[in-house]
């Protein structure tokens, strides 16, 4: 029995990190996805990493980087902590986006 | 005495060894259940991109902007499951992601030019992608949670209100 207790909450610890650890990559995929959008349509990467950094935990780590047209905005998260010192591996989500044309120099629209 | 004592231990060692089989059930459940509505967001966000950038090589060969699509879509880590150019000139993008005990989460995404008044071709643009989920049979937060817009402003009349602004800003 005194084994058994800490064997539960640890499963149930590892439950309640295995549904914040989906929630966290919904919602990184999302700001990613937010970001390489506004960077897409002329945003600086400045204002797109700010954009990402609102919709997530403080901790979150933007990056966003460019190859060519395309933009590529990468979102780390740190995973979600089942018990004392334990936790899940950390979040990683990336989307790419392709730059849009500007007309007469200035975004197309944004 | 000490054999009812024994009984009720044995007892409770089996209620234990149950709720950790269920509370374990429920973990695989719960890492099953977000792994699909993380293919949902995946998926839709490469729809999403892809569609936005085969646009931009809009008007063009379908094999071109499908072309784009198709690399777009694997750049975030999806398939594109069906690229079509329609008549209005703007291209839809299907993209997919594999899931477990499942078929493939597919969504879709639309973009193209706005309509634009004829007095104002300087301002060319793309819409917003009107985003409509495939085929998700599972019970997901979509209806509530969906980045869009209420369908009694549909994305035509949005698209043409910001076609009209737009001309009227840079007019």
């Amino acid at each position: 029995m005194a084994v058994v207790l800490p064997v539960l909450l640890v499963v149930l610890g590892l439950a309640l990190a295995a549904l914040g650890h989906g929630a966290s990559v919904v919602r990184a995929t999302d700001a990613a996805r937010a970001a390489a959008r506004a960077a897409a349509r002329g945003d600086t990467d400045d204002a797109a990493r700010a954009l990402a950094a609102r919709e997530l935990p403080a901790e979150a780590q933007v990056a966003v980087s460019h190859t060519g047209d395309d933009i590529t905005v990468t979102v780390v998260v740190p995973g979600p902590q089942v018990v004392l010192g334990l936790r899940l591996p950390q979040v990683r989500v990336r989307a790419v986006s392709v730059v849009e044309p500007t007309v007469g120099g200035e975004p197309a629209w944004g | 005495m000490g054999l009812r004592l024994r009984e009720q231990a044995g007892s409770a060692t089996v209620w234990v060894l149950l709720a950790a089989l269920v509370l374990s059930a429920a973990t695989v459940a719960a890492l099953w259940g977000s792994g699909v509505m993380a293919a949902h967001r995946r998926a839709a966000a490469a729809a999403d991109l892809a569609a936005l950038a085969a646009a931009v090589k809009l008007p063009g060969a379908v094999a071109v902007v499908c072309a784009e699509a198709r690399r777009v879509a694997a750049l975030n880590d999806a398939e594109l499951a069906d690229c079509r150019v329609e008549a209005d000139g703007t291209v839809v993008v299907f993209a997919s992601v594999r899931v477990p005990l499942l078929p493939p989460v597919v969504v879709a995404a639309r973009a193209g030019h706005a309509p634009i008044d004829s007095a104002s071709s300087t301002s060319s643009s793309l819409t917003a992608p009107a985003l409509s989920s495939g085929s998700l049979p599972f019970p997901h937060l979509g209806d509530c949670t969906h980045d869009g817009h209420p369908s009694a402003h549909p994305q035509s009349a949005m698209a043409s209100r910001v076609a009209r602004n737009q001309s009227r800003a840079s007019a």
